[in-house]
């Protein structure tokens, strides 16, 4: 079960963008509590729905993940393929100096959460509003970070949080190489630093 | 107390998961709802819940899951939710919140007539909702409308967009005002603050029921948060005089009096009061008289039992107004609506009322009653002159008699196009082109032909080739106007006349517009010259009259030699035309029969006499020369008269010109004609 939500969770990383922030943090936050029978229920109509399309490495992670949660397979074969992630056009900003109250709640959580290498944010422009994106590297269950992270963020009247808990080491997916380059550090661990 | 009843619609579903789901997620799907995308909302709801492991109480349960299966979604709540669970009472906590914030402003200035009929309280929550809950306080929008008045889900989700563009995200709860209401709502009514009523005087008959019982204006919250009346606070007010209200400062007559929205008026009270057996499905009956549902739980107006207007207000202002003001005559000076600056200084009523009345009292100025327009200023005089006025300017500046001429004819043009509700094009067709083309063709030398390619109106706005579809002396039964072109005499021998005549003028190969200017003047003139002569004198040409005239051309050997081709008189005509040469005041001659050439050919310079008096001296047989035209006589009697002088004849010059002017094509550059003419030394000198 710990594979198809780590599954699940790199898709959903890799649609950060391509899906409405409103959806997006819905199916972080049900991945996050558990909600696989809902993932796999609404995760395959929603791609339909938007015409958001899947590469061969997403969509083996789709059947890794909500394939084995019972989505339908039908469903599953009717997602449109795509040969490349769409890039999508928005771009990131440092934004202004200093932490806010959600920053310092956010950074509160990630410094006691495990595996947590670096934190990091910024503002996206381009689309719809001007949400902060919250990044962080590193996390064991990052699913469940997100999640957390999330429900933080909300509570600081961040309606459509967007926090995207990142692998440490790899190549992350454009959306997300924009981000961080676009983005300011808020935090680092000592330990990663140090390497132990 | 709870709705125990499973809800049965999606609004209804929606209402009795207000406070297990975040806000966001509720809106969404009403938001869906209202669009009637039904099933995604349930969709998203059953997931959220599911993935939440919501406990629901049993009616809530199966309501979703009685949804969920309608609209054949993949995930079974049935299932996949926790067992149901009875509740009692609702978690949440509510209170009234300040007077003045930002959410109240807004649903002050929606416009009256979205929340016609309804009444609008709004309360704070004070706990969260849902498994990723907003900021709290979060408020919360009750609003309460007649039952059938209005779509409930459509009026949640209008006032939630409202609230959303105004950057004050709320939750709209629409209630109906018999309906047994959650417990949820419930809790919040009972803390909830008034903020307007539209309801109008329907209200007002079912306060009294309630009305005694509640201790204060705001539902259950105290005389510290409650207005001081049930009178709405305008947005432009300043806040001072709610805030004494909430104080709970006795509202005076003055306070009322500058209140744009004071308690809804009795002054529509004794009209619209119910019979005595009201039924609770007429929207105009008041909840009074809705009877109660026993077995849907606590009706709206049980769980406010408490949330009165209080008695020091109402009293004065009711019964005054009711006795003394006519029900209906004051209704027009009413303002619109909440958002009018300042309202009337009587203290009564201004709201507009619900139903046909207020309908009917509408101010002037809406599409309904606008006046009529204007008639539509003419073109002419709203942008100036006429197209054709333009196009004759540059006509007008040349100097001369005939310029002048033209000006003053084409002034009187605009004046015509102005008040002649015809449009111009055909006031000029209704003058005849000749005429008009008179004195341009004098003052330039040109030919007809090139006098339609001169005509100012020449182009669109002529459109000399449309004239002859346009002739209203055109026949119905030839629309094509080919029998247009004959005259209008309905002999046989008159129009074979006018055929064989027409062919040796060579009219037939001039521009049309000249063409058509003959056209009346063929009818006129030639007629009586013609026609009546030769019919007597060719009783039967009748039968065969073209293979007469053929024979004709046969037998004349004289006319063997080419100068006898019909074209050549008439393409003479028009170039020897000049300026000087043209003392007749009306020099359209080439596409007139040819009867009109014998006068055309009169002055030329040769000094021909008139070859029709001449006519019996030519040598010919009776039969023979009765079956000659009077052009052909023309011919004729020139040809001999020239033959007779021993002049030597201009054949071969005219020959020339003829074989040049391409008469039907055939007489083409190399075919060796052209090239004598071009040998031979100029005619003029010898």
């Amino acid at each position: 079960m710990t594979a198809a939500d780590q599954a699940c969770h790199e898709l959903l990383v890799r649609l950060a963008g391509r899906l409405p922030d409103e959806l997006h943090w819905r199916l972080r936050d049900w991945l996050a509590d558990g909600g696989q029978a809902a993932l796999s229920a609404t995760l395959p109509r929603e791609l339909l729905r938007h015409r958001v399309g899947l590469t061969d490495d997403e969509r083996e992670l789709l059947a890794a993940a909500v394939g084995q949660w019972g989505a339908s397979r039908r469903l599953l074969d009717a997602v449109l393929p795509a040969h490349a992630s769409d890039e999508p056009a928005v771009a990131f900003a440092p934004g202004p100096d200093g932490l806010d109250q959600a920053a310092l709640s956010i950074l509160a959580v990630v410094r006691g959460h495990p595996g947590c290498v670096a934190l990091r944010q910024a503002w996206r422009s381009g689309g719809r509003g001007r949400p902060r994106v919250v990044l962080v590297l590193g996390g064991e269950r990052p699913w469940v970070l997100t999640g957390t992270l999330q429900r933080v963020l909300r509570a600081h009247g961040d309606r459509t949080p967007c926090v995207e808990v990142l692998p440490p080491h790899g190549e992350p997916p454009s959306y997300h190489r924009a981000a961080i380059m676009g983005s300011v550090s808020l935090w680092r661990s000592v330990a990663a630093l140090v390497g132990t | 107390m709870e709705d125990e009843t499973s809800p049965e619609t999606t609004h209804d579903l929606l209402l009795s998961l207000a406070g297990r789901v975040d806000d966001d997620l509720l809106a969404w799907a009403r938001e869906l709802a209202a669009v009637g995308e039904d099933a995604r909302a349930v969709e998203l709801l059953t997931a959220s819940l599911v993935a939440a492991r919501t406990v629901l109480p049993d009616p809530v349960r199966a309501g979703l899951v009685a949804a969920a299966r309608s609209a054949r979604i993949d995930l079974d709540p049935a299932a996949a939710l926790p067992p149901s669970r009875a509740e009692q009472g609702s978690a949440h906590r509510f209170d009234a919140g300040p007077p003045d914030d930002v959410v109240s402003a807004v649903l002050l200035a929606v416009p009256a007539r979205q929340v016609q009929g309804c009444r609008i309280l709004v309360a704070r929550r004070l706990t969260p909702a849902g498994s990723a809950p907003g900021p709290l306080p979060h408020p919360v929008v009750l609003v309460e409308v007649l039952p059938g008045a209005r779509a409930t889900d459509v009026l949640a989700y209008q006032l939630a967009a409202t609230l959303e563009r105004a950057g004050v995200p709320a939750s709209v709860e629409v209630l109906t005002a018999d309906a047994p209401v959650p417990a949820y709502h419930a809790a919040a009514l009972r803390r909830a603050r008034l903020i307007r009523s539209d309801d109008g005087g329907e209200r007002h008959m079912a306060e009294p029921e309630w009305a005694p019982g509640r201790p204060s204006a705001v539902f259950g919250a105290g005389p510290a948060s409650m207005p001081g009346h049930r009178h709405v606070r305008h947005p432009l007010a300043p806040p001072q005089p709610d805030v004494a209200g909430l104080l709970g400062t006795p509202a005076r007559p003055g306070d009322l009096r500058g209140d744009p929205r004071p308690a809804p008026a009795a002054d529509a009270l004794p009209q619209r009061t119910p019979g005595p057996n009201p039924e609770p499905v007429d929207p105009e009956a008041g909840t009074l008289s809705l009877p109660a549902v026993p077995n849907r739980g606590t009706p709206l107006s049980a769980v406010r039992p408490e949330a009165s207007d209080p008695p020091p207000v109402r009293p004065d202002a009711e019964p005054s107004a009711a006795s003394v003001d006519p029900p209906e005559g004051h209704e027009p000076d009413a303002p619109p609506g909440p958002s009018s600056p300042s309202g009337p200084p009587t203290g009564q009523d201004p709201r507009p009322r619900p139903g046909p009345t207020a309908r009917t009292l509408r101010p002037p100025g809406t599409p309904d009653a606008r006046p009529p327009l204007p008639s539509p200023i003419p073109l002419v005089r709203r942008n100036g002159p006429t197209p054709t006025a333009h196009l004759f300017e540059p006509v007008a500046e040349q100097p001369g008699e005939a310029a002048e001429q033209l000006f003053g004819e084409q002034i009187q043009r605009p004046a015509e196009a102005v008040d002649n509700p015809r449009p111009p094009r055909n006031t000029a067709m209704d003058t005849p082109l000749p005429h008009r083309m008179n004195g341009l063709s004098r003052t330039l030398g040109e030919t007809p032909a090139f006098d339609s390619l001169n005509d100012p109106l020449s182009g669109p706005l002529s459109e000399p080739l449309l004239a002859p579809l346009l002739d209203p002396t055109i026949r119905e039964d030839d629309p094509l106007g080919v029998d247009g072109r004959m005259p209008a005499a309905p002999e046989p021998a008159r129009a074979e006349e006018d055929w064989s005549s027409e062919w040796q003028s060579g009219s037939w190969a001039m521009s049309p517009s000249a063409l058509d200017d003959d056209e009346p003047e063929d009818t006129s003139d030639a007629s009586p010259e013609i026609a009546a002569p030769d019919v007597e004198e060719r009783p039967d040409a009748r039968p065969a009259p073209r293979r007469a005239a053929r024979h004709r051309y046969v037998d004349e050997e004289g006319d063997a030699d080419g100068e006898g081709r019909p074209p050549e008189p008439e393409a003479e005509a028009p170039r020897d035309r000049s300026p000087e040469a043209q003392p007749a005041p009306e020099p359209e001659p080439v596409a007139e029969p040819v009867a009109e050439d014998a006068p055309a050919a009169a002055p030329e310079p040769d000094g021909t006499p008139d070859p029709v008096p001449a006519s019996a001296d030519l040598g010919l047989r009776p039969e023979s020369l009765a079956r000659l035209s009077d052009a052909d006589r023309q011919l004729l009697a020139r040809l001999q008269a020239e033959l007779l002088d021993g002049r030597k004849p201009r054949v071969s010059r005219r020959a020339g010109i003829a074989n040049g002017s391409g008469t039907n094509g055939s007489s083409g550059n190399g075919s060796g004609i052209n090239g004598a003419p071009r040998a031979d030394p100029p005619d003029l000198a010898g």
